[in-house]
């Protein structure tokens, strides 16, 4: 899917960021900008995509960082639970994974105050 | 209704309850099945396992068959539940000690460090749920792990949405939030996971809806509100109606809300 995209940026980059970004806020709609598209970097754009394919996270370095809280959309289409869920096994003891539901790969955009909401909790923490 | 006669009410509630719960309490199953999916994701440290709330074993099963080598203590405010769970459970010969132990999982009572307390469905029941987790936890070994599923307070939007639009008590009982109770737990633990997830039950009729939640023994009212028999006959006509006009009649859909919680000490 991630070469189909590849080739179909080359004809219409706009297009096909408009699709990505629609997946990225699913489930809640997005709406396109008016300059939407206007400063678009399709070198830098098309250099993302394919880092898209070779996405690695080390943890190590997550063990350093007094608090750890990991935010993950149910119904994200980029990164989907299961993965969220897997690297939650793998995190280090000073993290907290969290799952919202009714929010996608977008949620610190869609669900800006959830977000805010168990970003204050975490610091609260001690 | 004090704390003591409420709790002696619940379980006798239960109780009455056992056998058509264990036939139709199929969200507590389900619940069951993903606690123990869950489990899969961390290390159970070893040491006893504490299972508060046993029921009539949907979750005691799969414990007991997980952790061969994990002695387990299966408890229950109800002395019916426990037996019929006893009864039900099939321990293999060469699996550590099992025991079963009638208590209220906010009172434990022995001083045994654990190396997973785990509870399905069982908090909401409680008075104080962040006091009684937050003893728990001190009750955990390090490293040691709570488990917990439970019904929140986003439970029920459409009971809910035809009392405000009646404009009648939502009499429901106060059900969790668990954003409050994590960070009150938050502060006193090492790792946390969260998952909620919601879930949809389908009944013939508001009234069919009211009769599987007394048929399982889970009718207890512990809001203090009461409607009148006015008022719940007008809640069940219009519940019915609102159905009927979604061009679905006799499907009467709920919504359950569900938070899994793990929690590392």
């Amino acid at each position: 899917m991630l070469s189909q995209m590849m080739t179909q940026f080359e004809a219409h980059p706009q297009s096909v960021l408009e699709t990505f970004r629609t997946k990225c806020y699913h489930p809640v709609p997005w709406e396109r900008s008016s300059d939407f598209g206007k400063a678009l970097n399709p070198e830098l754009l098309l250099h993302d995509l394919k880092d898209l394919g070779v996405c690695s996270l080390d943890v190590a370095p997550l063990k350093k960082i007094p608090k750890v809280l990991i935010l993950h959309g149910v119904q994200d289409r980029i990164v989907s639970v299961e993965k969220g869920r897997e690297l939650s096994a793998h995190l280090p003891d000073n993290s907290q994974y969290i799952e919202i539901e009714q929010a996608g790969h977008g949620l610190p955009f869609t669900h800006i105050d959830t977000c805010w909401s168990w970003i204050g909790q975490r610091l609260g923490a001690e | 209704m004090n704390g003591k006669s409420e709790k002696l009410k619940i379980a006798q509630s239960f109780g009455q309850a056992a056998l058509s719960y264990h036939a139709q309490a199929s969200l507590q199953q389900d619940c069951a099945a993903k606690l123990l999916a869950l489990l899969e994701l961390w290390e159970v440290p070893p040491g006893v396992i504490l299972e508060v709330g046993c029921g009539t074993g949907f979750l005691t099963q799969g414990l007991c068959d997980r952790f061969p080598h994990h002695p387990l203590q299966v408890t229950d405010l109800s002395a019916d539940m426990l037996h019929f769970c006893q009864t039900h459970l099939q321990i293999a010969p060469d699996r550590a000690p099992v025991s079963f132990q009638q208590m209220d999982g906010e009172m434990l009572e022995q001083n045994e460090r654990y190396g997973l307390i785990v509870a399905n469905f069982v908090i909401q029941w409680f008075k104080q749920p962040i006091e009684s987790l937050l003893g728990w936890l001190e009750r955990l070994k390090p490293s040691g792990i709570l488990c917990l599923a439970f019904p929140t307070c986003d439970s029920f939007p459409e009971w809910r949405h035809v009392c405000e639009s009646l404009q009648i008590p939502f009499t429901a009982n106060l059900l969790p939030n668990p954003q409050p109770l994590i960070e009150a737990l938050s502060k006193v633990s090492q790792k946390l996971y969260f998952q909620e997830e919601t879930f949809c039950t389908t009944h013939r009729d508001a009234g069919d809806f009211f009769r599987e939640l007394k048929s399982i023994g889970a009718a207890i009212n512990t809001s203090k509100r009461k409607l009148s028999i006015v008022e719940i006959k007008k809640l069940m006509q219009y519940w019915d109606n609102s159905v009927k006009t979604t061009g679905k009649p006799n499907v009467l859909q709920v919504h359950h809300h569900v938070a899994f919680l793990l929690i590392k000490r």
